[in-house]
């Protein structure tokens, strides 16, 4: 097994302290209760169907490191803005044991003790670095414990998916675009 | 140039096609049967229900779309308006993707067109260990026959695309087991947009064949509404309470609907029937609704290809592989078929897993990329039961779903299988879709790199399409939910007539022994309700 991009021998060690400490609390029931309390019965935020105030943070947050290159340089506010109302989206078609799923996982990247425990973020989403948003994702996608695999896959499958439906985010695969002789044919 | 859209014509040639997101006040509906969901069995009833002269009502709870809102030929518009939860849909753990239709014609009208018969030794297995009568290999064969005819479905004449190229000269250089996919379409332009919902009505969906010969008929079609419970006295399903959804088709909008019908058929796929029977307090003394799901989990690997692929483009699945289907040993783990999918843009990016540069540099070599998948065949031995369908405190419908060893053990078999394919059919790099995978340049370096992944849920991508039982049918009613025609063995006026029947899983893509089983339980049906109706 040769991890893409494995931690480094101390951060390893580190997360797994870290993880320890964190499975303790996600069995104490910060994960399944939400910890920030109050969020969990927060409403979307303004424009919004399904992301509240703080969830919308952590995409800004996190989609440009999870999309890297995928997500041009150029125009890249305004990218973003139709990448969260395209996540926005799709949250609120999910139904109701999904959406719960979702707001625990978020609720836990979102609350001071959890986020700096679970994901090893110090600060709030807005003004975190990228390079510790970087590590965060690469500790989630190689750790040994599911859950954090789980939450790793759920926030790269949002921005990602919902990214590369998009025209900016297909341009970046290489799509040449519907197949032209049925699309001329069917949209003249 | 113009594609006549059916229902626009239909409609105004007097179909009664209702949308109830526009209803204002509280409704009644009447009709000889309803069938609630209109997908493979559904819509296979309707129409043979409709024939037999009974006034058929078709609820579905998802929208009418059709051709003209195809034309735009986008996964994302597809996503969003003709999935299950936006094609969010996962098991109760989030641990696997559940791609379910859900709009006028079900899943029929999104999936990848594959129309296998249900293959001789699962027919004999659901007689032997389930007790199922009166549908043997010899029993079914002229329903097959019949639904292939009535759906155009034959092997795909046409050569196969590049993505499934790979598959079988992988196949033909290893000496494996391969064959040309059957296909339901008539006039097929070969584009590949089967998944977004076909614009040109090509694809002999429901939402194109069936339906349209049930509202000709005069059956009565209504979308945007959802029925949240049977009312049940004694033996008997007395009405249906329904409500009516908003114009996005997902939330309440306030405005409830009744139903009365003489029988009720029930054709919701084999997610939303247990739910409803569950949520209605239906007679289960045996505790089996729900019980038994089995979903054909699905594995997956990508190769990096020597030219471009463009697997988005061609028809999406022509050949498939069973050669570790049936021969194998599955006190071991089980049988497994394998395909390829689409490379639908974002449904292959997403489930690449990967973030960063790593994620983008890879998926912008996604001209290139073959993509394999097996399905593996659960539900035939004691460590591979299936999973649960059960309801949450409001009603909702939860899939649990756990991995057992057993299917880990597959799920190996299967990424080593495939990667060894990939490169016997001229792959450069090979990769496991698991997160801790790279790609490999050989296949005995891929080898000794899936032989060591660690298979767990949420590392391997895993994902399903085919959501099949929890209702099973069987002649023992403390087995099974229905008998072996899908009557409900505590109320007699029910029937249960879609792929929640089945006892195990398939082992092939299920459309067609839908089609099948549905088209015998709604002729027996339509014979038996006869007098009494007519």
């Amino acid at each position: 097994m040769t991890p893409a991009a494995g931690p480094t021998a101390f951060g390893r060690r580190d997360f797994l302290k870290l993880s320890a400490g964190s499975a303790a609390l996600l069995g104490a029931g910060a994960f399944t209760a939400g910890l920030a309390g109050c969020a969990k019965h927060e409403a979307p935020a303004a424009g919004y169907a399904f992301l509240r105030a703080g969830d919308a943070a952590l995409f800004t947050a996190i989609a440009p490191v999870v999309l890297a290159d995928s997500l041009p340089q150029a125009g890249r506010a305004e990218h973003l803005q139709q990448l969260l109302k395209a996540i926005d989206g799709t949250g609120a078609r999910l139904q109701a044991p999904t959406q719960k799923m979702l707001y625990q996982l978020f609720d836990l990247l979102n609350t001071g003790l959890t986020r700096r425990l679970a994901a090893g973020v110090s600060k709030p989403w807005a003004e975190a670095e990228p390079a510790q948003i970087e590590a965060f994702l690469k500790r989630w996608c190689n750790s040994s414990i599911g859950l954090f695999n789980g939450g790793y896959r759920a926030l790269s499958k949002l921005v990602v998916g919902n990214w590369i439906a998009l025209p900016e985010g297909l341009k970046t695969v290489g799509y040449p675009g519907p197949w032209a002789p049925m699309y001329s044919a069917l949209n003249s | 140039m113009a594609i006549n859209d059916i229902y626009t014509d239909g409609i105004a040639s007097g179909w009664d096609v209702r949308d109830a997101s526009t209803f204002t006040a509280p409704t009644t509906l009447e009709a000889d049967i309803v069938i609630v969901g209109t997908g493979a069995g559904g819509g296979t009833s309707a129409e043979i229900l409709a024939n037999a002269g009974f006034k058929v009502l078709l609820i579905e709870e998802g929208p009418l779309k059709t051709s003209a809102s195809f034309k735009d030929m986008n996964e994302a518009r597809a996503y969003a308006e003709l999935y299950q939860e936006g094609s969010g849909r996962t098991t109760s753990d989030g641990a696997i993707t559940v791609l379910q239709g859900r709009s006028v014609g079900g899943t029929t009208t999104v999936n990848w067109t594959s129309s296998f018969r249900t293959p001789p030794e699962t027919l004999k297995h659901w007689a032997e260990a389930h007790g199922v009568k009166g549908w043997s290999v010899d029993e079914a064969k002229p329903w097959f026959d019949e639904r292939s005819e009535r759906l155009g479905i034959a092997p795909w004449g046409v050569p196969p695309n590049a993505n499934n190229a790979v598959l079988q000269k992988g196949c033909e250089k290893l000496g494996w087991e391969w064959h040309v996919i059957p296909r339901n379409v008539r006039g097929c332009w070969n584009s590949g947009y089967c998944g977004f919902g076909c614009p040109v009505n090509a694809k002999q969906s429901m939402l194109v064949a069936t339906i349209p010969a049930a509202l000709a008929k005069g059956a009565t079609l209504v979308h945007h509404l959802s029925v949240r419970k049977l009312q049940i006295t004694g033996d008997q399903v007395t009405g249906l309470e329904a409500v009516a959804l908003d114009a996005a088709c997902n939330q309440p909008s306030g405005v409830s609907v009744s139903v009365r019908a003489k029988h009720v058929v029930l054709a919701g796929g084999a997610i939303n029937n247990p739910a409803l029977l569950l949520r209605s307090g239906a007679p289960d003394p045996h505790g089996r609704v729900g019980k038994r799901t089995c979903i054909h989990p699905v594995v997956f690997t990508y190769a990096l290809m020597p030219e471009r692929v463009d697997g988005w483009y061609g028809a999406p699945q022509s050949v498939a592989s069973d050669h570790f289907q049936w021969s194998g040993q599955f006190d071991f783990a089980p049988g497994f078929k394998m395909e390829v999918p689409p490379v639908y843009p974002a449904l292959i990016a997403a489930l690449f897993g990967r973030s960063g540069q790593e994620l983008s540099q890879n998926i912008a070599q996604m001209p290139q990329f073959n993509v394999m998948l097996a399905l593996m065949r659960d539900g035939f031995h004691e460590d591979s039961p299936g999973g649960e369908v059960r309801i949450d405190e409001a009603g909702n419908p939860v899939l649990d779903y756990e991995v057992s060893d057993y299917l880990f053990r597959g799920f190996k078999n299967a990424l080593l299988r495939m990667a060894e394919a990939q490169f016997a059919g001229g792959a450069s790099q090979v990769m496991a879709a698991h997160l801790d995978a790279s790609w490999s340049p050989s296949w005995s370096e891929a080898k000794s790199q899936i032989e060591n992944l660690a298979y767990k849920k949420f590392k391997l991508a895993l994902g399903t399409a085919h959501i099949m039982g929890g209702c099973a049918m069987g002649e023992d009613a403390k087995q099974a939910v229905v008998n072996s025609e899908g009557s409900h063995h505590q109320l007699r006026n029910l029937s249960i007539i879609d792929g929640s029947l089945f006892p195990t899983s398939i082992g092939a893509n299920p459309q067609l022994s839908i089609y099948a089983l549905a088209a015998r339980n709604a002729t027996r049906l339509a014979q038996r309700l006869k007098p009494a109706a007519a």
